[in-house]
């Protein structure tokens, strides 16, 4: 492969692409050099022409402003929160989905409670009702505090739900 | 004599004294940009909200660290972005301690998760999820400099990097955009891959 400053190759072309994209931001002025390696790589040479097009198809999202109900929020927020220290959470509408994600987990969490539950009670062998205790513990700790299955920070837990769960389900 | 200078000075003043009119006014002035700034490097609308919160606080905090060396918009900007990285580390990092294999198709990052490109109708709405799905580094750069229009010179003073750096990891940028572009299923496949390369 020619290796010399304007000819294609792996170092030239990325060293030629960062100047395009500079020309581009109207921060490098083209050269003598640029243009003799962009006349013999049709890679950079749609590369240039992809950076044109690149940046006009950002525009939309230069016109984003929050909507200003959200703006007069965020501030309310911050207000409240220098009032009351930085220990009051931010409590966006995003904290709201969250609490709600985490009450459906726990109305989820409690219905496979029950399921266990029942099976609790049909359990014959002790192997059996000891893992349906410890799975029924963990459901009960999920349950109460409104978590999700997934933020069980012990795998071993994770692993003996899952397990207890997948054979309920066989055997129900 | 600047006035807009000379204003940014005196609002300066009055934030270092703890003056909250004064961030009132600076978040007035300053709050759009830099929700737009949290907006598109989180990749979420929720999550620029609480962003712009903690930039705001910070400010105030920090107003008394503030030299005057560069613009007051910079250094909020600075603020604002490295919130925004040490949040989506911070995300990165617990969503990785908790999850195991089996689970992180169930809660993998909004930025990860394999949505058809091709099928999305609104070009808006394209570009941003592909902008979601590059590295968070060249994501801030692309952002500061095409929807913030900052010079190569000021997203250096923001970012704390070399101009040298700004420039390649632009190009980098725009690289992968323009590929993922073309082939919108290696956009999925590379923020899978987690690929991160300056």
């Amino acid at each position: 492969m020619n290796v010399t400053n304007d000819s294609p190759n792996d170092e030239a072309c990325a060293r030629t692409r960062e100047q395009l994209s500079a020309i581009a931001d109207g921060e490098l002025s083209t050269s003598a050099e640029i243009a003799r390696h962009v006349e013999r790589c049709a890679e950079c040479a749609e590369f240039a022409a992809q950076c044109a097009v690149l940046s006009s198809s950002f525009a939309p999202l230069r016109e984003l402003d929050p909507p200003p109900h959200v703006a007069a929020h965020v501030w309310t927020r911050i207000e409240e929160r220098l009032a009351h220290g930085r220990t009051v959470p931010p409590r966006t509408r995003h904290a709201w989905r969250a609490r709600i994600g985490s009450a459906l987990a726990g109305m989820a969490a409690s219905i496979a409670l029950a399921f266990t539950a029942e099976r609790l009670c049909d359990a014959r062998s002790n192997a059996v009702r000891g893992e349906a205790e410890r799975a029924l513990n963990v459901l009960a700790r999920v349950a109460r505090d409104g978590d999700d299955l997934r933020s069980l920070d012990a795998r071993p837990e994770r692993q003996l739900v899952r397990a207890h769960l997948a054979r309920t389900e066989k055997t129900r | 004599m600047d006035p807009d200078r000379d204003s940014e000075h005196e609002l300066v003043e009055r934030l270092r004294a703890g003056d909250v009119r004064a961030l009132e006014e600076t978040y007035r002035r300053h709050g759009a940009r830099i929700y737009r700034v949290c907006r598109y490097v989180l990749g979420s609308a929720a999550d620029a909200e609480d962003a712009v919160q903690e930039v705001f606080l910070k400010v105030f905090e920090r107003a008394r660290q503030f030299e005057g060396t560069s613009r007051l918009s910079t250094w909020l900007h600075r603020i604002a972005v490295n919130h925004c990285l040490n949040f989506l580390e911070r995300e990165r990092v617990r969503r990785a301690t908790r999850l195991d294999d089996g689970e992180n198709e169930l809660a993998c990052p909004r930025s990860t998760l394999p949505i058809d490109v091709a099928g999305a109708t609104e070009s808006k709405q394209r570009l941003e999820s592909l902008l979601a799905r590059l590295p968070t580094e060249h994501r801030s750069v692309l952002v500061l400099r095409e929807i913030e229009g900052q010079s190569y010179r000021d997203i250096a003073e923001t970012l704390s990097i070399p101009v040298g750096t700004v420039m390649s990891r632009l190009a980098r940028a725009r690289e992968k955009l323009a590929r993922f572009i073309g082939r919108p299923r290696a956009a999925a496949q590379e923020s899978v891959n987690g690929e991160h390369k300056p």
